[in-house]
């Protein structure tokens, strides 16, 4: 099959579009809770803080499918979540934004608790002599400081997102025409034998990786 | 809050080496300079009359009003203690302008302009603070921290990182502008020949105690280096 026929197929539409669906809400839970959890993790002398950091770790260092697989004991049909709210997230669009907000969740969360680690406390410091509130301080003097590597962050994480397969598979089941993002759809692809089909929808993923990628070196040139 | 109130400290805090234990007062328009080694406790004390930490036991009060007192459990958060404070570092916020900066936390914007004014800097005012030299930018955080209309100005080795020209042009700015300022000034430095310059007062403090005998010994031996210098190049 030629290429422009491979990407005007539906069945490429499909993964394309839900891609794009599952990196937008992804994408804005990613800004919100990420530089929030940073934030905490710089601020808090909690206990709960070495629980939250390695929470937050995880996905960096254990295989994705055993953090898949862990998430769907824990979100489950019969895992705590499904039990005592009674919501199933896997197998649904909501299981897929699930993997791909944890798996970008480190990256996220990373840069941005590095550099309001380097001139955060001082910054912040300074803001309070002069007489700002915590949250003024937050919002007026360490958000601005950092929006570079919130920025640079957001878009690791987004990349992560994007490429995000083995979390995908456990909770979102590979469900054609469902919860099949545009890596599984490789996956299949190849699986199928569809090779053309595979290399043209490599090449879309590529393209927004390669156009992340530009967009962190301009940001790591100024 | 009357301006004319004296600042009075009695603070003890156990640190790494050495417990810090200072007991001092700074009247309202003159010059407190806080001279000591490298580790003699200086920039605890500035944080603690600060509030940007607590002491183990004491009181920090300006006139009648007790900042730190762990006594009654009075501890008020340095945002509202409405005072100065200019950091050894530059602490500029690098995304605000100049101006922005110095406006930060002001009330009274004319202030804001008679005080870039005063310091010469009017003309950086769009500048973002990375665009400036070192002496600018510490010239801003001057006017950053008076644009509060502060009750007492915290100085922690503000000329440190200056170079000399730069450093002996602002000791001569800050010498002219204290004696206008109708509050309490705490200038912490190691360079003992600014400390003799613009202090109305010397505190001393080594080992975390309060030792009028170090300024003295290291002025003496100051002196005697200058001189011997002196005949040496005399010969």
């Amino acid at each position: 099959m030629h290429w422009q026929a491979i990407l005007l197929d539906a069945s490429t539409w499909g993964p394309l579009l839900l891609t794009a669906r599952v990196i937008a809400v992804a994408g804005i839970m990613l800004l919100v809770v990420g530089v929030l959890i940073a934030y905490y993790l710089t601020q808090s002398r909690s206990r709960l803080r070495p629980v939250v950091d390695f929470l937050v770790t995880l996905p960096l260092v254990f295989p994705p499918i055993a953090t898949g697989f862990a998430l769907l004991l824990f979100f489950g049909r019969d895992g705590p979540v499904g039990r005592l709210t009674g919501v199933e997230l896997v197998f649904s669009f909501p299981g897929v934004v699930l993997a791909s907000f944890v798996a970008g969740l480190p990256l996220m969360v990373k840069p941005v608790e590095a550099a309001l680690r380097g001139h955060g406390r001082k910054l912040a410091e300074a803001a309070y002599v002069l007489g700002k509130n915590e949250w003024q301080t937050f919002a007026q003097v360490l958000l601005p400081s950092v929006r570079r590597s919130v920025l640079a962050g957001w878009l690791l994480a987004l990349g992560r997102c994007l490429g995000e397969v083995g979390m995908t598979l456990m909770l979102g089941g590979n469900v054609i025409g469902k919860t099949n993002t545009l890596s599984l759809e490789i996956y299949n692809a190849v699986f199928s034998g569809e090779f053309d089909r595979a290399i043209v929808l490599s090449c879309v993923i590529g393209v927004v990786s390669l156009a992340l990628y530009m967009v962190l070196r301009r940001l790591s040139a100024v | 809050m009357a301006k004319t109130s004296t600042l009075s400290v009695a603070v003890q805090k156990s640190l790494d080496h050495y417990d810090l234990d200072v007991d001092f007062t700074c009247e309202a328009g003159s010059l407190t300079a806080v001279v000591g080694p490298s580790g003699a406790g200086k920039t605890t004390l500035i944080r603690i009359i600060a509030g940007l930490e607590r002491p183990d036991s004491g009181q920090v009060c300006l006139g009648d009003t007790c900042w730190t007192d762990t006594d009654s459990g009075v501890f008020l958060h340095a945002r509202k203690r409405k005072l100065g404070l200019v950091f050894q570092e530059y602490t500029l916020f690098p995304h605000l302008n100049v101006r922005k900066n110095v406006a930060f936390a002001a009330s009274d914007q004319d202030r804001v302009d008679r005080l870039m004014s005063l310091f010469g800097i009017s003309h950086l005012a769009d500048k973002r603070p990375s665009a400036i030299s070192g002496g600018e930018r510490q010239r801003a955080a001057f006017c950053q921290a008076l644009a509060r209309d502060p009750v007492l100005l915290l100085l922690d080795e503000p000329f440190s990182a200056l170079d000399a020209g730069t450093r002996r042009s602002l000791r001569s700015e800050l010498k002219d502008i204290k004696s206008e300022l109708d509050i309490p000034v705490l200038h912490v430095t190691h360079d003992l020949e600014e400390a003799e310059y613009l202090g109305d007062s010397i505190l001393a403090v080594d080992h975390g105690h309060v030792s009028p005998d170090w300024f003295s010994g290291q002025m003496c031996s100051l002196r005697s280096m200058h001189s011997s210098i002196y005949q040496g190049s005399s010969l």
